[in-house]
């Protein structure tokens, strides 16, 4: 197991490496100049060459590429990252005010999605070629084609005009006042699990019909098991696994309705502060959660293969 | 026909919003009832009505006109960059199954550092990166498509190079480029397209949310993500039919690609006959 475990993790650095490299080409072949962007501010005013060039080099983003990229990768080992080239905060003191915020959103919607795939899937397999299979199927189709940015756009116009009520702009910590930290996060929230869920929902549908084909499922009822005990504790476990690993890859893609729900409910979080910091050619932003985001991924599929070989021996560390 | 109807509904209905969306996209300029860049300054916010169908927006344009023409947009979009992206994935694939050894380690790691970027975060930092235009949106939206082509068609690749068929064209004094793009090849083709097909959705959904994040092909033209950002979220309120027309329209259009998708995935997917 820890032999296994370290040879995963050894694998990981070539990736977060490449994963750097490739973010870092990606920032220096933006066109429009940092310095430039800097100087002229919210007014557009033009900023001699003068300026541009001594704020390049207060900046040291005169050195070399290959000093720039050690520099900075010399900084992520450190925890260190550097400053925001835009708000001159330290990027992880900006990463810790934004973190909690993402975390919370992320944390709720893959609730949702769990709550709604799990029972409408089970169902819609138990149920199969019923009008029950017709409806969750519908509903679970239908959430991989609304769009994130529409259904949040919907949802606040049906609030405001129906209900008279818009979420509370800005950002209520849950521990100063739950219940306006809930108003906040929970449909956002509900838009990502939704989509999330539509997915899931799919996966879960399609793993249980296979499972309950199985001979030992079939043993089971013969024996003169009742359907839900045979549902909960044998197809239940079984089926489970493709939908965990699933889950995990949905992580990646949850990150990224992250930054389109902090959008449209302006929740000050790591995703918006992306979208800004690469409209602001913020090298270091940029950079740092970007990484974030890729060590987040990889972890969750590290933690999800070793959860699969839980729930599944027969592939334990292959 | 009436058959398969039958038995695949749902992809008998996305058949027929796949066929629509074509439709609609060769014949924008002859469905739209005006020219959809065309501002009328005292026209603006007209709600839906018998001359303008879906009305219009804040510079007084027809949003009927435009999510016709917004069609034509998403599909090249679509098309363009799932062409560009599964064919590059699948052509890495397939030399990195077929040659195996360091070139295969290569590859692979740098398909698992694209796949460590959450989709939308890397298409967005692709599109900073070259600036916000059809081309750059089109190689954003595919860059994001290559890793899981890649992976399908390897594992292709990886099983068909030891097969005995292989084995014996090796044998008989075949070139290696000759092995690959005349045995190997053409048992990669069934599983591109059904990858191929699965990826218009989502290549539409991608373009469509680059847009609404102001990164998307950029203004007048027509495009359903733009469509739905700025001035739409701005004057919400006030013309509400500016979000709601052409989000319906970017709705419709994934369902009838991944519906078609889904079923083209059961006839060409011999492990799911029967099921």
């Amino acid at each position: 197991m820890s032999r296994y475990l370290l040879r995963r993790l050894i694998a990981t650095v070539p990736v977060l490496i490449a994963v750097s490299m490739i973010v870092f080409v990606i920032m220096r072949v933006a066109p429009g100049d940092v310095a430039q962007m800097l100087l002229s501010g919210e007014s557009g005013s033009v900023a001699s060459a003068q300026e541009v060039r001594q704020l390049r080099q207060q900046l040291g983003l005169d050195r070399p590429y290959h000093v720039q990229y050690l520099t900075f990768l010399a900084g992520v080992a450190r925890l260190d990252p550097g400053t925001s080239l835009w708000t001159n905060e330290p990027v992880m003191v900006e990463l810790g005010r934004r973190i909690p915020v993402t975390l919370e959103l992320a944390v709720l919607a893959v609730v949702i999605s769990w709550t709604i795939a799990l029972p409408t899937g089970v169902l819609s397999a138990v149920f199969q070629d019923t009008w029950i299979d017709y409806v969750f199927r519908v509903f679970s189709v239908a959430g991989l084609a609304l769009p994130a940015f529409w259904t949040g756009t919907l949802l606040v116009l049906l609030l405001a005009q129906q209900f008279h009520w818009m979420p509370p702009l800005g950002y209520v910590s849950p521990t100063d006042n739950p219940r306006l930290n809930l108003q906040q996060f929970i449909w956002p929230a509900l838009i990502i699990g939704y989509a999330t869920a539509a997915i899931l929902s799919r996966i879960t549908r399609s793993s249980v019909l296979e499972v309950l084909r199985e001979d030992y499922v079939r043993t089971a009822h013969a024996k003169g098991l009742h359907g839900a005990m045979v549902v909960g504790r044998h197809v239940l476990k079984n089926a489970l696994a493709p939908v965990l690993t699933l889950s995990a890859v949905q992580m990646g893609n949850l990150l990224g309705g992250a930054v389109i729900s902090e959008t449209i409910f302006t929740l000050p979080g790591v995703g918006r502060f992306l979208v800004d910091a690469i409209l602001h050619r913020d090298y270091p932003v940029v950079q740092t959660i970007v990484i974030l985001f890729a060590v987040v991924v990889i972890a969750l599929n590290l933690i999800t293969d070793l959860l699969y070989a839980w729930f599944d021996p027969r592939t334990r560390y292959a | 026909m009436m058959d398969a109807v039958r038995r695949k509904p749902m992809g008998a209905v996305g058949a027929v919003l796949v066929c629509s969306l074509v439709v609609m996209a060769i014949f924008a300029d002859q469905i739209a009832r005006h020219n959809p860049d065309r501002v009328r300054a005292v026209q603006r916010f007209q709600p839906p009505g018998r001359v303008f169908w879906f009305g219009t927006d804040d510079f007084g344009r027809d949003v009927f006109s435009r999510v016709v023409h917004g069609a034509r947009i998403s599909l090249q979009i679509g098309i363009a960059a799932v062409l560009l992206g599964t064919s590059v994935g699948a052509l890495s694939g397939l030399i990195s199954g077929y040659v195996g050894g360091r070139t295969d380690l290569t590859i692979q790691r740098v398909m698992d550092a694209l796949m460590a970027f959450p989709t939308l975060v890397l298409a967005l930092a692709v599109v900073a990166a070259l600036g916000a235009s059809l081309f750059n949106v089109i190689v954003a939206v595919a860059l994001t498509l290559i890793p899981a082509a890649n992976r399908v068609v390897r594992s292709v690749a990886l099983s068909v190079r030891e097969t005995a068929y292989v084995m014996a064209a090796r044998g008989l004094g075949g070139s290696e480029p000759r092995v690959v793009f005349v045995h190997v090849l053409p048992y990669c083709f069934a599983p591109y397209v059904v990858i191929a097909t699965a990826n218009l959705g989502t290549a539409i959904l991608a373009e469509a949310a680059l847009g609404f994040l102001g990164l998307g092909v950029p203004p007048p033209t027509p495009a359903w993500g733009s469509m739905l950002s700025g001035a739409a979220q701005g004057y919400l309120f006030r013309a509400p039919w500016m979000a709601i027309y052409p989000g319906v329209a970017i709705s419709l259009a994934v369902f009838g690609f991944n519906m078609f998708g889904d079923a083209l995935r059961d006839v060409l997917d011999p492990k799911l006959k029967g099921h």
